[in-house]
């Protein structure tokens, strides 16, 4: 074999060996040890459930979800998304109710106290604070007991943490003139939600919202992070969605989203039917950055 | 093994190594994905207008004024200083938001017929519950939830009085009415009864 032979067969077997690299990242996952970070963060297995409880149109919920599954770039995510419709096809859809427990979670949250933009590190290390002696009306969201999720992207109101399918409760408002849980045409309020970065490194994420309105409940709205519009034009449930929002280790976004059902020519019509519903998902998707 | 073989060997994992970097930082990285749902249910809209305590209106309904007994005046007739009422029952139950409740007339056929003499004709409108109900009502016509937990529950019954005040400045217009041929001097009076959910101004 001369020189020019044994280069050409070095040569292959780099090849050879970058092409077996490839595929055993791109076919079995992570390699943890080359990864960046060290943290004990694993892939969450995506598992989307949206579906309205008494919905009469199911075949609509599914292509809803279908539609919206195809929005989604990441592929692993939309494979999973098509999987769980395929699995659906022909079944039964049934609610999961995976409710973080309220008393999970300390509700000792005073939004109004601390200004967000200054807050440094130190004061956001969730470990450090006990949420059980601390003075309710001094705390910020940073005392919202993450730990049992620590090391993780946290979402949490002010009532739930959110997990796969966590039921949340954005229309919840007082008006004395509805029965509790009901919305009618002009009624508004503001959700607020964070988005929280326990990881020890930066991350970005992105997420959406969808909503299943067979009734065309003229319900819009409007998003704050940070306490400035990202979104400052009314839009629907399905227009509703941020992607590339870095946040960096330990800190987090605070978002308000405002809703609004504005008067409509179908409003009484809505009122007169059975049971009107409205349905919204939302879906966060964040990655190491 | 030569120098030049080495080299290309350090040169080969090198590019093996830079490789394995930008691969593993592009496939390698943490992920989290994290869903929530919400739903929400419209308040239920359940208002039925009924005549005679059990036929339910539509649009264009009639309504028959009754006018009120006045013993210088013809049975069923009005004239200036007479009233004439008619009901209309309301029923609510089910609706889930609370609701006012009105009645309107058509100003412009009210002074076609009556000409100068129609300020001096009002309608008003009084409210009564009619048997059970889980409700107040206002004398505005703004019926109350019983409770947040609670729809409402039963009618109300809503008189619509129309009068015809006596100003004697409108003597000419009101004998002018009265001297109308007699297929002219019954006045059909467009009535509009409203039950509109209420929002807190």
């Amino acid at each position: 074999m001369n020189n020019k032979q044994k280069r050409i067969l070095q040569l292959f077997i780099i090849i050879v060996l970058l092409l077996l690299l490839y595929i055993i990242i791109k076919y079995f996952g992570r390699i943890d040890s080359i990864g960046k970070g060290g943290d004990t963060t694993k892939i969450d297995v995506f598992d989307i459930v949206i579906l309205g409880e008494e919905s009469e149109d199911k075949n609509e919920v599914k292509t809803v979800v279908k539609e919206r599954s195809q929005r989604i770039n990441d592929e692993p995510i939309r494979n999973s998304l098509e999987n769980w419709i395929e699995e659906s096809e022909g079944k039964e859809i049934n609610i999961i109710n995976n409710v973080v427990p309220q008393n999970e979670i300390e509700n000792v949250i005073d939004t109004n106290t601390v200004d967000t933009n200054t807050i440094s590190e130190n004061t956001v290390d969730t470990n450090t604070v006990d949420t059980n002696t601390v003075d309710t009306n001094t705390v910020d969201t940073n005392t919202i007991e993450t730990n049992t999720v620590e090391g993780t992207l946290v979402v949490h109101d002010e009532e739930v943490q959110y997990g796969n399918s966590t039921t949340v409760n954005i229309f919840k408002h007082f008006n004395e003139h509805r029965v509790d849980n009901r919305i009618a045409p002009e009624d508004s309020d503001v959700y607020t939600f964070y988005v929280r970065n326990n990881n020890p490194f930066d991350i970005v994420y992105r997420f959406s919202f969808g909503e299943i309105n067979n009734d065309r409940i003229n319900l819009k709205f409007k998003l704050k992070k940070n306490g400035n519009y990202i979104i400052s034009n009314w839009v629907t449930g399905n227009e509703l969605a941020a992607s590339n929002m870095e946040l960096g280790s330990k800190k987090y976004d605070k978002y308000e989203l405002e809703w609004k059902w504005f008067e409509a020519e179908n409003d009484t019509e809505i009122g007169q039917k059975e049971l009107s519903k409205y349905y919204m998902d939302i879906f966060f998707y964040a990655v190491e950055k | 093994m030569s120098k030049k073989q080495v080299r290309t060997l350090i040169v080969a994992l090198l590019v093996v190594v830079l490789a394995l970097y930008f691969i593993a930082s592009t496939y390698a990285r943490y992920t989290t994905s994290l869903t929530g749902k919400a739903q929400v249910t419209a308040a239920k809209w359940a208002v039925e207008m009924k005549k005679d305590g059990s036929t339910v209106l539509s649009n264009g309904f009639n309504l028959e004024f009754v006018v009120d007994a006045n013993e210088f005046v013809v049975d069923n007739k009005i004239a200036p200083q007479t009233t004439a009422k008619a009901k209309v029952l309301i029923d609510l139950t089910g609706t889930e938001v609370a609701t006012d409740l009105t009645a309107t007339i058509d100003d412009s056929v009210k002074a076609d017929f009556f000409g100068a003499s129609a300020s001096d004709v009002t309608v008003s409108t009084s409210f009564a519950k009619a048997g059970t109900t889980n409700f107040e009502i206002s004398n505005s016509g703004l019926v109350s939830l019983p409770n947040q937990t609670t729809a409402l529950s039963g009618s109300v019954e809503m008189t619509i009085t129309l009068t015809w005040t006596n100003d004697d400045n409108h003597n000419v217009s009101d004998t002018a009415v009265g001297t109308k041929a007699d297929d002219a001097r019954t006045f059909e009076m467009p009535v509009t009864v409203t039950a509109q959910q209420h929002i807190a101004g």
